[in-house]
């Protein structure tokens, strides 16, 4: 074929003029191949426009020599055309001998780079033979496939190419790596290529993938590299020409990266649903209040099982006293015991004890499965355990954790439990006293407006409960004066509301609803808030009435025997007396000395009565004194007097330390007369024959200080107290001939402190005792008024 | 010598006084209860009377009241005599000094002896 053209162009070149050879010239012209003919003796007989274009060559280069055309090719383009027209010699010389060549090469002419595919065919019947050469300028299909050769080592994908049976033609290094390929692969068929050198597992069939891309389809294709764990994206594109396919590019690329990205997110997006919905349970847990304890606890049990997919749940709560955790609540499919003993070996146990969580897993048997437990606590105390069980799948990390979760708001749920079973068995309690008390409770708001009123309340002011409520304190608690005059004034109430003062047994009369009078001892206390404001106000009523009563009784019981007992102790007396006055005649000296015997017991008979009497009257209170400014020099004087002759019968003398003038003293004579008789009376009594009593009178700050001493026997540091005591006589040698009834010190005592005094007593045993009492100063009293 | 009125309803006290009265050579005139001695003194006039508080009829305040009315009998020294208790006395005390009483005695207090004492000091033997 490639001759045949050249016998047309040599026999069209030698038929000039002819219309069908000037047709074939201007086709040669103006074809975009170069063409030069050279002769059998190597001389150019024809070349073509673009031969001009191409290699530079004017028509003055026909008719010439291949060497001297050459030669002048050359020097019109310097450089790479003497290369090139080296290798057209070669060329031209080859084909002289019948061998075609084809070259391609680079040329530079005037200035323009061009490459060059060179065909130089044999010309002629027989040898030697011209030489026909053809030029095609392939400058852009070079630079297309550098373009392209640059693509795809830069693309960063793998590509191959393929030829439509499969069998590679080209593959850049990119593919070779992401397959991990050692060799060059061309002119293998790929799928096999890539089987043998991975385990490759696509998302669809092969077959199916091939079918597709034959139909002219462009495929998309994920392959998963097992071994490397690398995921492949692939895109088949077949290349259509003319309807057919030519070939075959596959670009990869390794999206791995992209897959464990997508994964991860999934994972995440399936994790915070999962959290999600566990947040919105656990909500759900912490909004459970209420005390049915019951209920609230199986509340609990159905949300955990549903958080953790267990089916059986329980709780145990630990029971002070019992050494064991006792079930309070339980999904039905629970199969652990009721009890669990501390000192059992149980993990629930374990689990109290340490405050750990503890997971175990029974292998067989109708409870088997895995088993967590997990304390429930609130601020480092334990109060029981939380068990979930029954699950095929261990508990891990996150069911700890949500278990724990669940735990600690069910710890503050148990918490307030607790808290309002002890505060209501102690409202309860508190209720119970409220009920059944005697005493009457009264509660007042803020405003002193009655907002509590028990039962004795009732029964001591005689408004009924409704009758109280809301009214105003001192309206239902009203004191009044013995004259039935209105003392609401008095009240202590504002004290208690406006100062936060509490007061105790107030002596208070009060006014019944019906208009009895009724004596009682009210106490009153505040309440305050956390902040140390007065809320409110207590008041205890107790109805002082009978014991008043009863008081009165006694006294007057005790007045009216020692009534009876004084007149015929007076009729002794007086008829002892005239007959020891030997009124009505002689007695012999027995006589005299026993009827003596017989005037002092019954003097002694009627001391215990007077004493008697004065202690009914100063418990009762009923003892009035009548405190005036008084000297108590001229007192202390008479009393001395008084008993100096009993003194003197005992052979004790009776000493009245002088002292300047004394200020007056607040005090009521008679009874400051009782005192000293008394005192001084004790210790001519306690002192031992010849020895001095003495009276001391001194001003001791705002005090006057009187003091007895004697010097007898002395009593005791240990019975100092005992001695002031109602019959609390101190038994010593002296105590039996000294006679006495053992209230003398508890009268002296209480009018004493009646004055505002203080009594003591310093002694030492075998040296004697001192007796001191102090009264108050006149002046010290402010004026009334003032 | 002197005539003593003793107001006193105990028998076992007024035979007590009486003899004392009697050994010192006095005249004792005597009443068992407030009424007789009111009654009593309408027609008699003592030198002193010595009247007990707790009687039966009317008690020694009253009686005392209704002696101290009787203007023929104002000058007569009125001594109470009693056995009320040392709480009673301070209140009664009081009370008798406020009517006129000339004085006040505890009957288990003193003996007979000591009672005649005070009522020569009284009539002023």
């Amino acid at each position: 074929m490639p001759n045949r053209p050249a016998k047309q162009l040599d026999a069209a070149g030698a038929a000039n003029n002819s219309p069908i050879a000037i047709d074939f010239a201007r086709i040669q012209e103006l074809l975009p191949t170069g063409l030069l003919v050279f002769d059998t003796e190597l001389v150019l007989t024809y070349f073509n426009a673009k031969t001009r274009e191409l290699l530079g060559c004017v028509d003055a280069d026909q008719g010439l020599a291949l060497e001297e055309v050459a030669k002048r090719l050359v020097n019109r383009s310097p450089g790479s055309m003497a290369a090139f027209v080296g290798q057209m010699r070669l060329a031209v010389e080859q084909s002289r001998k019948g061998t075609s060549t084809n070259t391609e090469l680079e040329v530079d002419t005037a200035g323009v780079s061009r490459h060059l595919q060179m065909i130089v065919i044999p010309d002629g019947a027989k040898a030697p033979y011209g030489a026909l050469v053809s030029l095609r300028d392939v400058t852009e299909l070079v630079i297309n496939q550098q373009k392209m050769a640059v693509l795809s080592a830069n693309i960063g994908e793998g590509v191959v190419f393929l030829d439509p049976q499969g069998i590679v033609t080209d593959c850049n290094d990119e593919w070779l790596q992401l397959f991990e390929l050692d060799g060059p692969i061309v002119g293998e068929p790929v799928a096999d290529v890539l089987a043998a050198a991975q385990r490759i597992e696509y998302d669809q069939d092969q077959e199916h993938i091939a079918a597709n891309v034959l139909a002219g389809k462009r495929t998309n294709v994920y392959a998963h590299l097992k071994q490397s764990n690398r995921h492949m994206q692939i895109v088949v594109t077949p290349v259509l020409v003319g309807g057919e396919i030519s070939l075959i590019l596959a670009t990869a690329r390794d999206i791995t990266a992209l897959i464990e990205k997508t994964i991860e997110a999934n994972d995440m997006a399936r994790r915070a649903q999962r959290h999600l919905r566990e947040l919105s349970e656990l909500a759900e847990l912490s909004s459970i209040i209420g005390f049915n304890n019951d209920q609230t606890y199986q509340k609990y049990i159905n949300k955990t099982a549903s958080l953790l997919q267990s089916s059986g749940v329980a709780i145990y709560i630990y029971r002070p006293g019992s050494q064991q955790l006792v079930r309070v609540g339980a999904s039905d499919e629970h199969l652990l015991p009721e009890r669990i003993s501390l000192v059992d070996d149980s993990p629930v146990a374990k689990c109290y004890v340490t405050a750990r969580t503890v997971g175990w897993y029974i292998e067989t048997g109708n409870g088997s499965g895995h088993y967590l437990a997990v304390p429930i606590a609130v601020s480092s105390k334990t109060l029981g355990v939380i068990v979930v069980d029954g699950r095929t799948r261990p508990y891990g990390e996150h069911d700890i954790r949500l278990l724990k979760l669940v735990a600690t708001r069910l710890a503050v749920l148990v918490e307030n439990i607790n808290l309002y079973e002890d505060v209501n068995a102690r409202r309860e309690r508190w209720e119970a006293v409220f009920q059944f008390t005697d005493e009457g409770i009264v509660i007042f708001d803020r405003h002193s407006r009655i907002v509590g009123f028990n039962p004795a309340s009732v029964r001591i002011t005689r408004y009924s409960l409704a009758e109280a409520l809301g009214q105003p304190f001192t309206k239902v608690v009203r004191p009044v004066s013995e004259e039935g005059v209105d003392m609401s004034m008095a009240s202590p109430i504002r004290k208690v509301l406006g100062e936060g003062a509490a007061i105790t047994d107030a002596e208070q009369l009060l006014a019944t609803k019906n208009g009895d009078q009724v004596w009682t001892q009210i106490s009153y206390s505040p309440v305050f808030d956390s902040s140390g404001r007065v809320t409110s106000g207590i008041a205890i009523i107790h109805d002082v009435q009978k014991d008043r009563e009863i008081e009165e009784i006694k006294s007057d019981f005790i007045s009216i025997v020692s009534h009876e007992l004084r007149t015929p102790l007076t009729a002794i007396k007086g008829f002892l007396s005239m007959i020891i006055q030997k009124d009505f005649g002689d007695l012999n000296e027995k006589q005299f000395h026993f009827l003596s015997r017989v005037y002092q017991s019954n003097q002694r008979m009627i001391d215990l009565v007077e004493d008697i009497l004065d202690v009914s009257s100063i418990e009762s209170g009923k003892i009035k004194l009548n405190p005036q400014p008084l000297a108590i020099e001229g007192l202390v004087n008479e009393v001395v007097t008084e008993l100096a002759s009993k003194g003197f019968e005992r052979q004790i003398m009776l000493k009245l330390g002088r002292r300047k003038k004394l200020p007056l003293i607040l005090a009521d004579e008679v009874r400051l007369r009782q005192v000293m008789i008394n005192l001084v009376d004790n210790a001519i009594k306690y002192s031992l024959p010849n020895t001095v009593v003495s009276v001391d009178l001194k001003v001791v700050g705002e005090e006057l200080v009187v003091s007895i001493a004697d010097q007898g026997v002395g009593i005791s540091p240990a019975n100092f107290e005992r001695l002031f005591t109602k019959f609390g006589r101190v038994y010593n040698p002296m105590s039996l001939q000294a006679g006495g009834t053992g209230l003398g010190l508890y009268i002296v005592k209480n009018l004493v402190e009646s004055h505002g005094g203080r009594i003591w007593v310093t002694s030492r045993e075998g040296k004697g005792s001192k007796f001191s009492f102090s009264l108050p100063l006149a002046r010290q009293l402010p004026l009334l008024g003032s | 010598m002197a005539q003593i009125m003793l107001v006193e309803d105990d028998a076992v006290l007024v035979e007590m006084y009486a003899a004392k009265f009697e050994l010192e050579g006095h005249e004792t005139i005597v009443a068992t209860d407030g009424e007789m001695c009111l009654r009593l003194l309408e027609t008699v006039k003592p030198d002193i009377i010595l009247l007990d508080i707790l009687m039966p009829k009317m008690n020694g305040f009253h009686v005392l009241k209704e002696i101290k009315k009787r203007t023929e009998l104002r000058n007569v020294p009125v001594i109470l005599l009693t056995n009320l208790g040392e709480a009673e006395v301070d209140m009664n005390q009081e009370l008798a000094h406020a009517l006129g009483v000339h004085d006040y005695l505890i009957k288990s207090h003193h003996t007979p002896d000591e009672v005649i004492a005070k009522v020569k000091k009284a009539v002023g033997i």
